[in-house]
């Protein structure tokens, strides 16, 4: 279409060439992009720096949860009495509901009463979870928490025990309607007998199955097997275990396109500090890694701890920046010492745990929200996850449903109204 | 329509509210259509509507379309009040539906603009704080991007792409997946 002539004659200052979004005031472009449905946030955000910034701006989240019908949070994931136990915690009111009211995002619809969460494509609201019940075999499904759909995924080779999972989806297709929504799990398990490499396996929901895929030569022990992917980058990483030898530690990163990896090593001031208490954690904010340290050492007063974040500055060659050294005196004084971080939910707040709480808490202005979460005493996983409340279906490969075999109708059934298999 | 009627009688001046666009054009309309906008609402409130009301912010063309959607739904609103003091009134709520549903109709219609015309109502709703308005054309907007890449998106409306080209790569790596 061509820009209308007549539009000189418009107020705005500066440019008067076409319909330029560019023309748009500030607040007008945070009115719109608060209205953009979820799937289409990310390449809004690749739009210009304009609208990027915008789009992590602190008001923003709330008011694009409510108006995109969206929602975005953390599921956090404990062990209760030798269970595992997730639940779905939000600091923005859940957007009110469309004609069949939505309950309350929880993973009590899949068919196993027992399962483990072991992976999220967060952009999208999917999960991938395994029946953990130790006694039967276990089975690997794919589900969307807040549409409440399901459905079951051939296995990877179980009797190799995980070491680490990650999980990404893709934009569903603006043609065709269809929401078939396409992804991709990468399983990196233990071989008992090969002591220096992991073995890869990839799970495409195009083919449908899985794929054995090259053999990644790291120590498989270096991986914390209860440590959640951190998506940034278009990478999942995983902060490995310090070098049995070199005592040095470093990053994992693992491209899920290419299924190509490498490891990054950590800023050298880090890893040069001679703290033995120190803490580190690896945390994705606003779509760029981050290394959190939390530490006594850099403290100008004995014991007073301080957290450090370094942020990835350029993903290529793995360079470092630091952003900011905050203290957590205040932290401690209102919240008590038992606070744990878990994520940095954005560069000014960290999502924490303490006993059977979880809190957003603001370096500079304090706790912003509080959310009880009774049965996890001690959280161990943090997922961060965003959904829309748009059912979709699981890959394109679909089995007529009437064609149900005996073996899997009993678990259909138990699965509720809107199972798929 | 364009008449300065602002000297006649108390009584006719006070229902009727002057609006003046930037090009100078006149526009008579009820006072309960021009106070959909809060600018306006103000502006009466503080009883400096005599004369008219100028608003340098917005053009002929965009205050005929901006004053055709605020008297629809204009009567939409007093349509609401009527039923609201006898809501349980089933004829009443039948008539609503109805009535909402036409209003939904015009709404669509009233978005079948070019870009440029959608923006400068963004801005003259924004101006004249207009929610529903602002609401509708905003959505619109929005709604359009669906399933855009970022070049089309910026393409679409003209907006320079000022990432650098080591910041290109980094977006599209984290969101390769989404473009395939």
């Amino acid at each position: 279409m061509s820009p209308s002539p007549e539009r000189s004659n418009g107020n705005d200052d500066g440019e008067d060439d076409g319909a330029a979004a560019a023309n748009l005031p500030e607040d007008q472009v945070f009115e719109l992009l608060t209205r953009v449905p979820l799937d289409d946030l990310a390449a809004c955000r690749a739009v210009s720096t304009r609208w990027r910034r915008i789009t992590y701006e602190p008001a923003f989240a709330p008011l694009h949860c409510r108006r995109a019908a969206a929602v975005s949070g953390y599921f956090v994931q404990s062990m209760v009495r030798n269970r595992y136990v997730a639940d779905f915690v939000s600091m923005h009111a859940t957007p009110p509901s469309p004609s069949p009211p939505t309950p309350a995002i929880s993973l009590d619809f899949l068919p196993s009463p027992h399962v483990r969460l072991e992976a999220v494509a967060a952009r999208r609201g999917l999960a991938c979870c395994v029946a953990a019940d130790t006694l039967r075999r276990p089975c690997y499904y794919v589900c969307k928490p807040a549409t409440r759909q399901w459905r079951a995924l051939p296995n990877p080779r179980v009797r190799f025990r995980t070491a680490a999972t990650a999980m990404a989806a893709a934009r569903p297709s603006a043609s065709g309607g269809g929401a078939a929504v396409e992804f991709k799990i990468v399983r990196l398990s233990i071989v008992p007998a090969l002591r220096d490499r992991l073995r890869c396996e990839v799970f495409d929901s195009r083919r449908f199955a899985w794929r054995r895929a090259a053999d990644v030569p790291l120590c498989p022990e270096s991986l914390d097997p209860s440590a959640p992917a951190v998506r940034a980058h278009g990478a999942a990483h995983w902060l490995r275990w310090p070098d049995q030898d070199t005592r040095a530690r470093d990053v994992f990163a693992l491209d899920l396109h290419s299924e190509a990896w490498r490891v990054i090593p950590l800023p050298r001031e880090v890893e040069e500090r001679d703290d033995p208490w120190a803490r580190k954690q690896i945390s994705a904010v606003e779509g760029r890694l981050c290394l959190l340290e939390t530490t006594t050492e850099a403290a100008a007063a004995m014991g007073e701890e301080v957290l450090e974040v370094w942020e990835m500055a350029g993903y290529a060659e793995g360079r470092w920046e630091k952003k900011m050294t905050v203290s957590l005196k205040s932290l401690y004084a209102q919240e008590g010492n038992a606070v744990i971080l878990q994520q940095l939910h954005s560069p000014d707040v960290a999502f924490l745990d303490t006993f059977c709480r979880v809190m957003w808490y603001d370096f500079s202005r304090g706790k912003m929200a509080e959310v009880e979460v009774k049965k996890h005493i001690c959280v161990r996983e943090v997922f961060k996850f965003e959904s829309d409340l748009i059912p979709c279906e699981f890959g394109k490969a679909r089995h007529p449903p009437p064609a149900r075999t005996p073996s899997n109708s009993k678990e259909v059934q138990k699965g509720g109204d809107y199972c798929m298999f | 329509m364009a008449s300065a009627g602002s000297g006649d009688e108390k009584a006719a001046a006070a229902a009727m509210i002057t609006l003046i666009s930037s090009d100078n054009e006149k526009f008579e309309v009820t006072e309960a259509t021009a106070t959909l906008s809060q600018t306006i609402r103000h502006m009466i409130e503080d009883g400096c509507t005599d004369g008219g009301v100028p608003l340098p912010n917005v053009t002929s063309k965009i205050l005929a379309r901006v004053i055709e959607y605020c008297k629809k739904h204009a009567t939409a609103a007093a349509g609401e009040e009527g039923s609201s003091s006898s809501f349980s009134d089933a004829a009443f709520l039948e008539v609503d539906r109805a009535f909402l549903e036409e209003l939904e109709e015009f709404d669509d219609a009233f978005l079948e603009v070019d870009r440029a015309t959608l923006f400068d109502l963004i801005l003259a709703a924004n101006y004249l704080d207009i929610k529903g308005l602002l609401n509708l054309t905003c959505q619109k907007v929005a709604d359009s991007v669906k399933g855009k890449t970022p070049e089309q998106i910026r393409e679409m409306y003209n907006i320079v792409n000022d990432l650098t080209p080591e910041e290109e790569a980094e977006i599209r790596r984290e969101t390769q997946w989404a473009f395939e």
